[in-house]
């Protein structure tokens, strides 16, 4: 179990890592842009949609990172007065009630959503016209990474209860 | 069956969201699954075409331009953090606020306020805010409920001073000439700074009664520092962070830039303090990265289960149910008024501002032009009302927005109890307006004609 | 020797609806409406109103629940979602779907394209609806015509521009094909997102941007922030807007239910024009206050359509769908030359401007 856990989480976090440097190019992108625009009075025709799918990329990349650095909020009101064990109970069940069936399908979807985009090569429906399957597919490898996260914490938990009781 | 009229939904979705939210598992995760569970009550148990919905919606979210604004203030906020530049900003001005009590708080309402006209997106002010000013405050003493007030509401203001893109799309739903964008961004100006004088006295008369709260410099240590001293120090350190929200904003008023770009040339224009700084090495801009990522996926995953959330909301006819309460009483103008604006708050406390204004200004619109009402004043009222949704327990954006970016001592229940009085501010600034509507027309009526 | 003359015309449809066998049904639909409109734009009432005809005019048998924009999904996501079945109905401007293919544009309207009168023949006249059904069947959605707009209005601009100098240069917003035009006419076209267009053109940011027609403009309050209207709207001069259903949905449907259906939607197609026109000449009323109505100037017209022509020639090259739509367009626009010219010149203007010389 623990080579799974290790392994999921170096994938994501290397993953996450280097797609936590998206943000400079957005930057380079829109600055690109006013430079264009205000300066040459030329703007481009692909300025605004590449800056939207470097964002969209950059955080679909990451809500596994996120997860793993236990990034996403809480409110700990109840649970802060658990346990450690009672906590790893609470995580473990409700992972597995909310988390999984939710975010299973959502990772489904999101590749089913991808593959039909794929199946048609599908480009935007805009002057430039840039393809977007490949964008659907980073989001839908991004809900993956984030069941596999979740996943994850599932299983340290458990792992947590094993060393509690050991 | 009986079960599924959209009442017993409607009531049963807020129900499952409030006990969820104490469950303590990402906030984001919980409002997906409570849409998951809702959604497929009312759609027959089609797995597959609610969840192609969520993946419609998602994919919604990555062609949203104006989200584009929140990565680029948190990596602003990010490199003014790591280069120092933000704590000598506020150590400087609690030196140069000197004796006043609460000094430093009021200082940050005031670059809250400034802030505010540079972004439309409260993403991404409360967690710029949070990450710069939260720490300063806690480290001079100010006690934690006062601070996350101070972050939240105050951060808050960007929504409704201009630019705002919460004004953008209520303009585009009314499709009333009265209520365009640009009378809505001139109508704002001042219910804005309105508001920000409501928390600059509140904060000051309780650190006033209470100096403990937030305290000032000690005299001892005040002495330290000459008036030569505090000179140099303000220009040293107020200066250069300051000039750079002006020439955000100024690239804004100036034509150069939309706001959402002006929000790149900030994180270029931190950078560049950080290379004065000597501080612009490639650790701070690999550490700075990994963690704007990590926050705003934070921001991210809270946009991705709101939608979530509210698509199934809508779908239900939950708007419906809600704006029915108002139908069908003869009501009485100020009555139906209340009424309207009690609904709005109501929903704010579950819902996001989105979500509500699609559902209430179609429908409340038109029964406040049939009520005489002039249509700019009510609509800053909706907008006004509508801020207190991002601070309302259980489900205020601010607030966790804040929760993810506070240092570690920082509780959720500081944020519940330290909000709480600057709700109360909002509402007294919305009777404010009530009584004096000059307040909402007087610049439109400048800028525009009557 | 002449031809014997028959009576000119047919009904087609007459023969077949005499022999029909009438199979009533009770069966109840609840069906949800998705669109690209938020509640504000007039798009909105139309797609509103094919869902009350259709709810009136079947007692209530097939309910049609319209959502907003974001209501259910984005914009933009209205065709996905139809044609997976996650909803049941949409309603759209055709140029939207311009990403799944480019014949998409010529049904909604292109530069120098149909107006309302050219959409309403030749899409029930000269086969335009049985293209778009083929079109929009290639995704699993059966398609009827629903909304006719009528001609956008031009460019709002603080900048005058009446000859091709005037444009060169000069920062627009808009989308699609005309933005590739404006850009060889020497434009600078940007398609900048909807949110940051108003304070852009009133920062100067953009010289100018269009939107509409003049009722759907007249609550944007770009008059208050320019100084003129470039017109006319060469971009789009008769936006055609559609409902179309998901194929398995709308194969449930008892055939009378999709009759009435039909007529719902040629209901709205006629509704949508009157209702819009009649509401732009009281839009132009308010809007001529603030702004100058200019001209292009002739030259300036075949410069813009000389260039338009082009682009759509390259168009029809590389998409074999818009190159059939487009040629039974411009089939249409021939054959109808001849009488368009024998009938000019009775442009019902006013006494008093006719008068004056203004005969067409
Ligand atoms: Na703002
Ligand atoms: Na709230």
């Amino acid at each position: 179990m623990r080579s799974i856990i290790a392994a999921i989480d170096s994938f994501n976090e290397k993953i996450g890592q280097l797609n936590s440097l998206l943000v400079l190019p957005l930057v380079g992108v829109v600055v690109y842009e006013i430079i264009m625009r205000y300066l040459f009075n030329a703007p481009t025709v692909w300025g605004f949609e590449m800056t939207m799918f470097i964002y969209g990329v950059h955080y679909m990349l990451g809500l596994a990172l996120t997860e793993n650095r236990e990034g996403h909020v809480k409110v700990e009101i109840l649970t802060s007065r658990f346990s450690k064990k009672g906590q790893a109970w609470f995580n473990i069940i409700g992972y597995a009630l909310l988390f999984f069936p939710v975010f299973g399908m959502m990772a489904y979807a999101a590749v089913a959503y991808a593959w039909t985009s794929i199946g048609l090569l599908e480009v935007n429906n805009t002057s430039w016209a840039p393809p977007i399957w490949p964008v659907k597919s980073l989001m839908a490898l991004g809900f993956v990474m984030l069941f596999l996260q979740g996943l994850n914490t599932f299983l340290k938990n458990i792992q947590m209860l094993r060393e509690i009781r050991q | 069956m009986d079960f599924m009229n959209p009442e017993f939904l409607t009531v049963g979705m807020f129900g499952l969201l409030i006990a969820c939210i104490l469950l303590g598992l990402p906030l984001a995760f919980t409002l997906a699954a409570v849409a998951t569970l809702f959604g497929l009550i009312d759609n027959g148990w089609n797995a597959s075409g609610l969840f192609d919905i969520f993946a419609n919606n998602c994919w919604g979210l990555m062609n949203n331009y104006t989200l584009v604004a929140i990565p680029l203030f948190i990596l602003m906020a990010q490199l003014l953090d790591r280069s120092k530049v933000a704590e000598k900003l506020f150590e400087a001005l609690y030196v140069v606020m000197g004796r006043v009590k609460g000094g430093l708080g009021l200082a940050v309402v005031v670059v809250c306020t400034v802030f505010a006209a540079t972004t439309g997106i409260i993403g991404a002010s409360v967690v710029a805010m949070g990450l710069l000013a939260a720490p300063a405050l806690l480290n001079k003493g100010y006690q934690k409920e006062l601070t996350t007030g101070i972050i939240c509401s105050a951060g808050t203001l960007g929504i409704l001073i201009p630019p705002s893109i919460m004004l953008v799309v209520y303009g585009g739903l009314t499709g009333m000439k009265e209520t365009s964008v640009g009378q809505l961004f001139a109508a704002a100006i001042l219910p804005g700074l309105l508001l920000a004088s409501l928390y600059f006295i509140y904060i000051w008369i309780r650190c006033v009664i209470n100096p403990s709260l937030g305290p000032a410099i000690s005299e001892e240590e005040a002495s330290k520092f000459s008036a030569a001293q505090k000179w140099s120090m303000t220009l040293k350190s107020l200066v250069p962070p300051l000039a750079l929200i002006l020439t955000v904003m100024g690239t804004i008023l100036a034509g150069i830039a939309t706001p959402t770009e002006a929000a790149a040339l900030g994180a270029v224009g931190s950078g560049v303090l950080a290379l004065f700084n000597g501080a612009l090495t490639g650790k701070v801009v690999y550490e700075s990265c990994v963690n704007t990522l990590k926050i705003s996926c934070m921001v991210m995953m809270l946009f991705i289960g709101g939608k979530f959330f509210s698509t199934v909301f809508l779908s239900m006819g939950g708007g419906d149910v809600v704006v029915d309460l108002l139908v069908g009483g003869g009501l009485s103008p100020s009555m139906a008024l209340l009424v309207m604006m009690a609904i709005i708050f109501f929903m704010g406390m579950f819902i996001d501002w989105a979500a509500i204004l699609l559902v209430t200004v179609p429908i409340f619109m038109p029964i406040a032009m049939e009520l005489d009402f002039n249509p700019l004043w009510f609509s800053m009222l909706v907008c006004v009302n509508l801020q207190t949704s991002f601070l309302t327990p259980p489900f205020g954006y601010a607030l966790f927005y804040l929760l993810g970016v506070a240092p570690q001592e920082v509780k959720m229940t500081h944020i519940y109890k330290g909000i709480m009085p600057f709700v109360g501010l909002q509402l007294v600034g919305l009777l404010l307006l009530f009584f004096f509507p000059d307040i909402i027309t007087y610049l439109p009526s400048v800028f525009f004609g009557s | 020797q002449a031809a014997k003359r028959e009576k000119f015309g047919v009904d087609s449809r007459h023969e077949s609806s005499t022999r029909v066998k009438f199979k009533p049904s009770d069966e109840k639909f609840r069906w949800k409406m998705t669109m690209p409109w938020s509640k504000g734009l007039l798009f909105y009432d139309i797609a509103v109103h094919f869902c009350d005809s259709v709810r009136l005019a079947t007692a209530g048998r097939l309910d049609i629940k319209p959502f907003s924009a974001g209501e259910i999904v984005p914009a933009m996501q209205t065709f996905d979602a139809v044609s997976k079945g996650s909803v049941q109905v949409g309603h759209d401007w055709a140029g939207y779907w311009k990403g799944k293919d480019e014949g998409f544009v010529p049904l909604g309207d292109m530069p120098f394209g149909l107006d309302s009168e050219g959409y309403n023949i030749w899409l029930y006249e000269r086969g335009g609806l049985e293209l778009a059904q083929e079109l929009y069947g290639n995704f699993n959605l059966q398609v009827l015509p629903c909304g006719q707009t009528g001609q956008d209005m031009g460019i709002f601009s603080n900048k005058r521009a009446t000859k091709m100098d005037d444009f060169k240069g000069m920062k627009v917003r808009t989308v699609g094909w005309y933005m590739d035009i404006l850009n060889r006419l020497g434009a600078a076209a940007t398609p900048m997102p909807g949110g940051e267009i108003y304070l852009a053109l009133e920062r100067g940011v953009l010289d100018g941007a269009e939107f509409s027609a003049p009722a759907i403009t007249y609550p944007m309050g770009f008059d208050d922030i320019t100084k003129y209207v470039l017109s006319p709207g060469v971009h789009q001069p008769g936006s055609q807007c559609y409902v179309f259903f998901n194929k398995d949905a709308w194969n449930e449907l008892p055939e009378d239910l999709q009759e009435i259906v039909k007529i719902c939607a040629k209901e709205t197609q006629l509704w949508s024009y009157n209702w819009i026109q009649n509401l732009n000449s009281q839009a132009m009323a308010k809007l001529t206050e603030k702004v100058e109505i200019v001209q292009m100037d002739p030259e300036t017209l075949i410069e813009f359509n000389n260039v338009s022509q082009k682009y759509i020639n390259e168009i029809k090259e590389k998409n074999p769908n818009a190159k059939k739509i487009i040629e039974s367009q411009e089939a249409f626009k021939k054959d109808f030359e001849n009488w368009r010219n024998a009938r000019a010149n009775v442009t019902p203007w006013s006494h008093e401007t006719y008068a004056t010389g203004r005969t067409n």
